[in-house]
């Protein structure tokens, strides 16, 4: 619970700070948003790693291999990396490079999804016998 | 949480605001270009860490 109150209150105080910088010296307004944004999510994500651990539980429970789960949290981890990326990008007022991070995760992302999409071909010829 | 960086990167840059205008009034522009692109290098340098750490530690997580 502490953890929401010190998030909170680092994204008020990177927000005040940002809209003191921001007139005078613009570039050091992104550098100060960005390292907020990595602190909070770089303490979040520590906060993962057990949600991880319940899912690879539930994995070995269920039997499914690791092929399976594998393709899934990387698309989760280009999704995440892709959004913060797309949305630095359109602080900096760079509406384009935020686009082409955004398309280029989505085609990252179904890259990686291939595996699993090859697999449910491969399922589909078997039970259609072919 | 380290909450010392932002102070950092705040302080930083309105240290270089302030000597950006004294070198600008005293007609040293080249100076302040310099002063400029010296403290945005160091504000960048924490920047990168801090981002390179997030990016190691998802890919840690997302078994990468």
């Amino acid at each position: 619970m502490e953890q929401v109150f010190a998030i909170c209150a680092l994204a008020v105080l990177g927000a005040v700070l940002h809209a003191a910088l921001r007139r005078t010296s613009p570039e050091y307004a992104m550098g100060l948003a960005a390292v907020c944004c990595a602190l909070i999510l770089l303490s979040a994500a520590r906060l993962l790693s057990p949600i991880l651990s319940f899912l690879k539980e539930l994995q070995a429970l269920s039997g499914l291999s690791g092929a399976v789960l594998s393709p899934l949290l990387k698309t989760v981890a280009i999704g995440l990396l892709t959004q913060i990326s797309g949305a630095f990008c359109l602080d900096a007022g760079e509406q384009s490079l935020a686009k082409a991070v955004e398309l280029s995760g989505t085609l990252l992302a179904a890259y990686a999804a291939l595996p699993l999409a090859s697999q449910v071909l491969e399922l589909m010829r078997k039970l259609m016998g072919g | 949480m380290e909450i010392d960086l932002v102070f950092k990167i705040a302080a930083v840059g309105i240290i270089v605001s302030i000597l950006n205008q004294v070198l600008v009034r005293s007609g040293r522009e080249e100076q302040a270009t310099m002063t400029t692109l010296a403290g945005l290098v160091v504000v960048l340098m924490i920047v990168v860490q801090r981002i390179s750490e997030l990016f190691t530690l998802v890919k840690t997580l997302f078994q990468f």
